[in-house]
């Protein structure tokens, strides 16, 4: 009699449990799901773009890897989702080899965003793309979106479009550095390393 | 013989007496019309005789108060003449602040300090010996060189709400028949006048209250056609005045050109509005806040087409340096395609700021990336999309407010739009999250 209250208990509590938690495909709208929901990439649409790859432009080197990570926690309409999404981490160098900007070796653990590139969805433009932020350099600087698609299995294009910014100089003083390194281009290629 | 010598030497005399008499009399008429008609305009209209800009608005408009309830016998014989020409509003605008020199034995020794509160204008003496002699200087010595600057403080170091102040330099060139004499350079800062607290000023009597009367004294005259403090008044006269008008075309010229990127307008507190920097790294740049009254900036429609926490945070700057009891007189705005055009001002005192420091370049970062996360959000849903699969006026200005939650500023900042027809509408925040635009009368 006891084992079998202390299953059927465990049983409801399983039930529960995969009940509040809401499986919902990648570009499902949060505005509409309940709070605790899981956006899982179900059609593993996001693996094809996992890796190293690398461009040049305007003399300089573009270097870029894709992770993939399962279940990112974030927050909106005051409700709490889960999300797999991709993360770009770059690496930008001159002519002469000289890094101008590298973001490979931050954690992004901790609340400071700087320089993450984090994948929102896909194909909100229809044209089967991922569709990435940007967080921007200092004072938010270069902030914006960028658009992935596949041009081949070997090769993806790559199109950002930074949005505006201001500032003034108490809050960011002139002395940073504001330029924008990352490709400002449209259908640049990536070569898979 | 004798006596005729005498006598002609006599008639001499008298005739070298009073010839010299005729041009004594002459060159002190002369000097008395030249320093007259300089200096001295009790009665007559104010003409600017500062070198610096002053709030010639409120100059004026103070000079017809005055002159209208002073018994300017009364005001000679007790203080001495005001010299309006040389009122300085030392960097404060918004008809709120002046220092008229009061001179007697032809030099200053006496300010009177106007203060305006609302609709009324209080006169009060102020014998600060600095300050008096700096007006000595501007009024009667030959100024070489002048500057001005504005520096700000904060009142203690828990950094409360920091005040704004100005500091002007003369340099003092030699007087004449001296002219190897070294240049003196001489300094005063003004602040902002602090309401409460210390020893109250004493009234500047333009009538002779001393032995009674009614009406002003104490409880201020009346003060005509105040700057509005209505945000709807505000703004309308905001987008009246041609300075604000030209920039605007200006941005939406920009925008229909072609040529991409982004422009700013600054709207200084000394000056002309001017430029800022075009086309760089889709940031634009309005340097020290403490000299602006007002920014504007356009967007080109690849981002969020609303304000930043960058740009609230800017907002927040710019509302903190204008003149006590006149934060809401900053303002923001910009335009972008298919007709966006907003403005926002701070809807508060000086006291609601939130204090200098307030906002670390991380939570910045983060709120204007979780604008965007907002936006991506939105656009899957119809009710915010509009035309071309843009976000919409309700999406964008969901993102608006919710950035404000996130900054604490909640019903601090106030938000309008403004149509192509220039009919402004104050944009509510519903207690169910939807946004109403609510047209100004």
């Amino acid at each position: 009699m006891k084992k079998i209250l202390t299953a059927t208990i465990l049983l409801i509590s399983t039930i529960t449990f995969f009940q509040s938690q809401v499986i919902a495909p990648l570009n499902n709208s949060e505005y509409d799901t309940p709070t605790n929901s899981y956006f899982k990439d179900l059609n593993n649409e996001l693996d094809p773009y996992i890796g190293t790859w690398k461009s040049t432009f305007q003399g300089k080197t573009v270097l870029i890897k894709i992770t993939k990570q399962l279940k990112r926690p974030y927050e909106l309409f005051d409700k709490n989702f889960y999300k797999d999404q991709l993360i770009m981490r770059y690496e930008i160098r001159d002519s002469a080899n000289k890094i101008l900007e590298s973001s490979l070796n931050n954690s992004y653990t901790n609340n400071d965003i700087k320089y993450l590139i984090q994948s929102l969805g896909t194909n909100i433009k229809g044209n089967n793309e991922v569709d990435f932020l940007f967080s921007g350099g200092n004072c938010s600087v270069g902030y914006g979106f960028i658009y992935i698609t596949k041009a081949n299995s070997n090769q993806l294009k790559w199109s950002y479009y930074p949005g505006t910014t201001t500032r003034i100089d108490s809050i960011c003083p002139p002395n940073k550095d504001y330029t924008i390194y990352l490709p400002e281009t449209e259908g640049l290629i990536f070569t898979k390393q | 013989m004798k006596k005729t010598l005498i006598f002609r030497l006599l008639l001499m005399a008298i005739f070298s007496i009073s010839l010299f008499s005729c041009i004594n009399e002459e060159f002190t008429a002369e000097n008395s019309n030249t320093s007259l008609s300089s200096k001295i305009t009790s009665r007559d209209s104010y003409k600017k005789a500062s070198p610096w800009k002053e709030d010639e608005i409120f100059i004026t408009k103070t000079q017809e108060v005055f002159l209208k309830i002073a018994n300017p016998k009364y005001v000679q014989s007790k203080y001495g003449e005001l010299y309006w020409n040389y009122a300085m509003s030392f960097g404060q605008f918004g008809e709120n602040y002046l220092l008229v020199p009061v001179v007697r034995e032809n030099k200053v020794s006496l300010l009177m300090e106007v203060v305006r509160k609302e609709d009324k204008v209080y006169f009060y003496e102020k014998e600060d010996a600095e300050l008096i002699d700096f007006f000595n200087s501007v009024l009667f010595s030959t100024i070489i060189d002048f500057k001005e600057s504005f520096v700000s403080s904060e009142r203690n170091t828990a950094k409360i709400a920091a005040y704004v102040c100005t500091k002007r330099t003369i340099i003092v060139g030699c007087p004449p028949g001296v002219p190897d004499c070294v240049p003196i350079t001489k300094t005063q800062t003004v602040c902002e006048r602090k309401e409460g607290g210390g020893v109250p000023p004493k009234t500047f009597d333009p009538i002779g209250l001393d032995g009674g009367g009614g009406g002003g004294g104490g409880g201020g005259y009346d003060y005509p056609d105040p700057p509005p403090t209505d945000p709807c008044e505000r703004m309308k006269a905001l987008t009246q005045d041609p300075k604000v008008q030209n920039a605007v075309k200006n941005l939406k010229e920009h925008l229909t050109s072609g040529a991409g990127g982004e422009k700013g307008w600054k709207f200084n507190k000394t000056g002309e509005p001017t430029q800022t920097t075009q086309n760089a790294n889709h940031s634009v740049n309005f340097g020290d806040a403490s000299k602006l009254n007002g920014a504007y900036h356009n967007h080109t429609g690849t981002g969020v087409d609303m304000f930043s926490a960058t740009d609230i945070s800017t907002l927040i700057e710019i509302a903190r340096y204008q003149s006590i009891g006149n934060a809401g007189n900053g303002f923001m705005g910009f335009v972008a395609p298919n007709g966006i055009h907003y403005v926002m001002s701070f809807n508060g005192n000086h006291v609601n700021l939130p204090t200098v420091g307030s906002y670390s370049e991380t939570d910045i970062l983060s709120w204007d990336t979780q604008q965007v996360i907002l936006m991506f959000a939105l656009l899957k849903n119809p009710e915010f999309k509009g035309p071309g699969g843009v976000l919409n006026s309700k999406g964008l200005e969901q993102i608006f407010f919710k950035t404000l939650q996130r900054m604490g500023l909640s019903n601090k900042v106030m938000l309008q739009s403004i149509d192509s027809n220039n009919n402004i509408s104050e944009v509510k925040l519903n207690s169910n999250g939807t946004t109403q635009p609510i047209p100004c009368p």
